[in-house]
């Protein structure tokens, strides 16, 4: 093992060894999907082009991409807040066009566009989210219970959400997305704008609900994120997918160890550039 | 609706302090003003004072005195010695001036001009004294106690007059021949009716719509700016149970404020604070009562569901303020319609939400309760509530609610563009017919009218329109040649229409009366005697058979065509067709042949039909007016005949023809 491999072996073990393999169940399904957007100044977008992924039960899928690669309108379209133009998707053998309501009982969802009410507290939030999503009647005070303790957020159980921090808001914001339990949970950049602790915390979660037998499928443009939690990973680019695989895979694939070189690799192979967005991070 | 919902939008809604402030405290504390206002208002309308007026007698007024003792009560003037006065009334310290003027010489004069002129009245006149002493009232139009002042002073001075008069009169031993006595006999209730009926109808608006403004505005327009509404919609509820309970919660705010403000009201009255403004209890008993619970109950859904679309159309709080303003604006003159004179509910006022209720509630409260009119006005109110409902359903299912990009794209775009903005263009255009010719005397005539309306309104401004969206007039005109079979049934079509409207006429007439003066002027436009032949059927029968079917079946039809289903589509067009012919008691006859003509264009893909029929229409309404005839008074059988007949060759072109391209309609040409 080299100089340069060792620099990052701590940060790999830090991670909890993971269980044996069980047999694993197909949660997301994404075949040919494609949304174009029309845009009277720009004309049209395609923003997703004949994306196909597959997720299953107890990994944690990423969505690597830089900013404007089609991530969030890929999420948003398995969310069910956007029609895809044409492909199919399904969660939980649910398509999301046809059985839309199905789908989002079955997900938990959370991106920087989705927010809490603000006066109510962090209890009646969970309860609330828990109830409409279906959450058995009798268990809901014993979950909300849970949840409370899990997230730490016991001192603030009945505070208004508008008088609390960001890191505790993103808190309880978590905690509603897995209000109802459900076996699959997007999340759309989850890490945006917290502190390093609340990202400790939060990576930590993550791999509580991988335990849990929990799909979690989630976006960031964050490579060193993506390399530390996720089972597999597809590189998206301006739509498209550019690869897709585990880490190991990847580094393969295309010779590089490195994250950040694999995706400049693949942009590479593809005939892309990687764009000022590229450039910033 | 999702019961779980609803209680946690209850509960943040109630938790907002501005609901909270600007719908209850507020009202509170305003409240006892309006009531003030009210209350004097009311005694404006009904003379009701109680004042004292400061009147200043100018000295010396050689036997005012006298006058003042005996014709001004000194309850009601509280009388001043002044030497001039002037600067007291223009101060405000004197609400009135008396003073006596001498005889003029002018008076003399006067009567001297008129014996030369008619020396028939010199005997008359010599027996007059030479000149009489004139009493002098002084006052100020710009202060309202100082007309009241004068009013009542000047009233009382005549009385005292008239009564010398009688008095000397009697003396004389002449009579007067007859007497005159007035009595009014409307009861107080319905004086009272009168007078706030009105206002009440218009405290409802205004409770209703402040009461529930900020819940409904928050509720979508709020909750989308805060991602709140992003949240809801990844749930596992639907967004038609999200619409169902966010409406429920915003119509229960408002009935709660208004409640409230009921209450408070009770309150002051209660306290003593403010006089209860009815003067009278309320009449017609528990039925008048539940019939005015059921008004405000469905004015309440009304409001909630306007308010509510308002909010969905509003990309964030600030936005749905900036529209709820004028909507405000808007509903509370609408909700004013009782001020308006002689308007009554059996009109198609009824037909307008919160403008029915305007009319009908002081009805109601002077005890009279026209049944149908009731559920008509229910009617019309659930109606429109549902329509905004939908509408506001179906803005919360286009993709782009939550700030996404909308699918459409390049000539689509601007055909969606095109659809969506016709009919506030058609709004202006109504708008212009209303305003343009009455206030130019050049267009009033009939020609300037004719030409106006026609080629204007109708012609030009949406073939402006057609072109400013790219869109081609041959497609959004069709004018295609049909089989001639339906052209036949088209000529058919001309007498059976004028038939069956004017049976229509005679069935809307107690709910659509024709008021004898907008006949009156209809004719006087016309001039049917004195206007040449070829310009009656000109500007009657050709003119708008072209303009009218292409503004109307032409560019309106098609820029809606993809919204509606062909049916719905025909009644849109009708409706705005029928508003075009302003006066109320035409709206409907006019639409249901706007109806027709539109089903005509949808069967048979071309404006050609609907054109023969309008001009055919048209210029058999001025054939017959040139002969004196017209098509009133047959058999009530002979128009529902008609009428029969009128459908079953209309559903034979539908047999007939190709359909209207790109509708449910359409068939392979």
């Amino acid at each position: 093992m080299d100089a340069e491999t060792n620099q990052i072996e701590p940060e790999v073990e830090d991670l909890p060894v993971k269980e044996p393999e069980a047999p694993r169940e197909t949660r997301i399904k994404v075949q040919d999907l494609v949304k174009v957007f029309q845009d009277e100044g720009r004309g049209q977008l395609t923003a997703v082009a004949n994306v196909s992924f597959e997720c299953y039960s107890g990994e944690i899928f990423g969505l690597l991409g830089t900013n404007g690669a089609g991530k969030t309108t890929t999420l948003r379209m398995l969310s069910t807040l956007l029609k895809p133009t044409s492909g199919t998707a399904s969660i939980m053998g649910h398509e999301v066009i046809s059985k839309s309501q199905e789908v989002r009982r079955s997900i938990g969802y959370l991106s920087t566009t989705t927010a809490l009410y603000p006066r109510l507290s962090c209890r009646e939030t969970l309860d609330f989210f828990a109830r409409i999503n279906g959450y058995p009647e009798s268990k809901i005070e014993e979950r909300v219970n849970h949840l409370v303790d899990r997230f730490g957020l016991s001192d603030y159980a009945d505070a208004r959400i508008e008088r609390l921090s960001t890191g505790m808001t993103q808190k309880v914001a978590i905690a509603r997305t897995v209000a109802h339990d459900p076996p699959v949970v997007i999340l759309d950049e989850p890490t945006n704008g917290l502190d390093i602790l609340n990202v400790l915390d939060f990576h930590k979660l993550m791999r509580e609900l991988q335990a849990a037998g929990k799909t979690v499928l989630f976006s960031t443009h964050t490579m060193s994120e993506a390399e530390k939690l996720c089972d597999r990973i597809a590189v998206i680019h301006r739509g498209r997918i550019l690869a897709c695989g585990t880490l190991d895979e990847l580094r393969e694939q295309s010779g590089h160890r490195y994250l950040e070189e694999i995706f400049v690799w693949l942009l590479d192979q593809h005939g892309e550039e990687a764009g000022p967005e590229l450039e910033t991070m | 609706m999702n019961r779980v919902l609803l209680r946690y939008e209850l509960l943040a809604l109630l938790r907002d302090t501005r609901t909270i402030f600007l719908s209850v405290l507020l009202p509170i504390v305003l409240l006892p003003i309006l009531l003030y206002t009210l209350n004097r208002f009311g005694h404006r309308v009904g003379g009701q004072f109680d004042d004292v007026y400061h009147i200043g007698r100018v000295i010396p007024s050689p036997g005012l005195d006298v006058v003042m003792n005996d014709a001004l009560s000194s309850r009601t003037f509280r009388e001043m010695q002044v030497e001039d006065g002037q600067a007291m009334l223009k101060e405000g310290h004197l609400d009135l001036l008396i003073k006596v003027l001498p005889p003029k010489e002018e008076e003399q004069k006067l009567a001297d001009d008129i014996v030369g002129m008619y020396p028939g009245f010199a005997a008359l006149l010599s027996q007059e004294p030479k000149g009489r002493p004139t009493i002098e009232l002084l006052y100020r139009s710009d202060k309202e106690r100082s007309v009241r002042a004068y009013v009542q002073a000047n009233r009382d001075l005549h009385h005292f007059r008239d009564a010398l008069l009688a008095e000397y009169l009697r003396r004389q031993d002449v009579s007067l021949g007859v007497k005159i006595r007035a009595e009014d006999v409307s009861t107080p209730q319905q004086r009272a009716a009168h007078q706030y009926g009105p206002a009440l109808s218009a405290f409802m608006v205004l409770m209703l719509l402040g009461g529930g403004s900020v819940a409904a505005l928050d509720s979508l327009a709020g909750e989308r700016e805060r991602g709140t509404l992003s949240t809801l919609f990844v749930s596992s509820i639907d967004r038609r149970e999200i619409a169902l309970s966010k409406f429920s919660a915003v119509a229960i705010i408002s009935v709660a404020v208004a409640l409230i403000q009921i209450l408070n009201l009770g309150g002051y009255v209660l306290l003593g604070f403010v006089k209860w403004p009815l003067n009278a209890t309320l009449p017609a008993g528990f039925g008048g009562l539940m019939v005015l619970f059921t008004l405000f109950a469905v004015e309440a859904i009304f409001t909630a569901s306007l308010l509510l679309y308002i909010s969905a159309r509003s990309s964030s709080f600030k936005e749905a303020q900036l529209f709820f303003f004028p909507t405000f604006l808007v509903a509370f003159a609408l909700s004013l319609s009782g001020l308006m004179p002689a308007l009554v509910s059996r009109s198609v006022v009824s037909l307008i939400p919160l403008s029915g209720p305007g009319v009908f509630i002081p009805e109601i409260l002077s005890g009279r309760l026209d049944v149908p009119v009731f559920f008509l006005q229910v009617a019309v109110h659930l109606g429109f509530a549902y329509l905004l409902l939908r509408s506001t359903l179906e803005r919360m299912e286009r993709e782009d609610f939550l700030g996404g990009q909308a699918p459409v794209f390049g000539k689509a775009l601007l055909f969606e563009h095109f659809s969506q903005r016709t009919l506030p263009f058609f709004a202006l255009l109504c708008a212009a017919l209303f305003v343009v010719p009455s206030n130019f005397e050049a267009l009033s005539s009939l020609q300037g009218q004719g030409l106006f309306n026609q080629l204007v309104l109708f012609l030009l401004a949406p073939y402006l329109l057609v072109r400013y969206y790219g869109q081609s007039i041959k497609n959004v005109v069709p004018v295609k040649m049909v089989d001639i079979r339906i052209l036949i049934i088209c000529l058919l079509l001309i007498p059976l229409g004028q038939l069956a409207a004017t049976g229509l006429s005679h069935l809307l007439g107690p709910l659509l009366p024709a008021p004898v003066k907008a006949l009156e002027m209809m004719m006087e436009l016309l001039d049917i005697e004195n206007t040449p032949a070829w310009q009656l059927y000109l500007l009657i029968g050709i003119m708008p058979g072209i303009c009218e079917e292409f503004a109307f079946r032409g560019v309106l039809l098609h820029s809606l065509h993809k919204r509606f289903n062909p049916w719905m589509l025909a009644f849109v067009v009708a409706l705005v067709f029928g508003f075009f012919h302003v006066n109320f008691f035409r709206v409907m006859p006019t639409a249901y042949l706007g109806f027709i003509m539109a089903i005509l264009t949808l069967s048979t893909g071309s404006v050609l039909p609907a054109v023969i029929v309008h001009i055919g229409n048209n210029s058999l309404a001025v054939w017959a007016m040139k002969n004196t005839m017209d098509f009133e008074g047959m058999p009530e059988y002979v128009y529902f005949l008609s009428f029969l007949a009128q459908i079953t060759l209309v559903y034979a072109v539908m047999k007939l023809g190709k359909g209207y391209p790109g509708t449910r309609w359409a068939r392979p040409r």
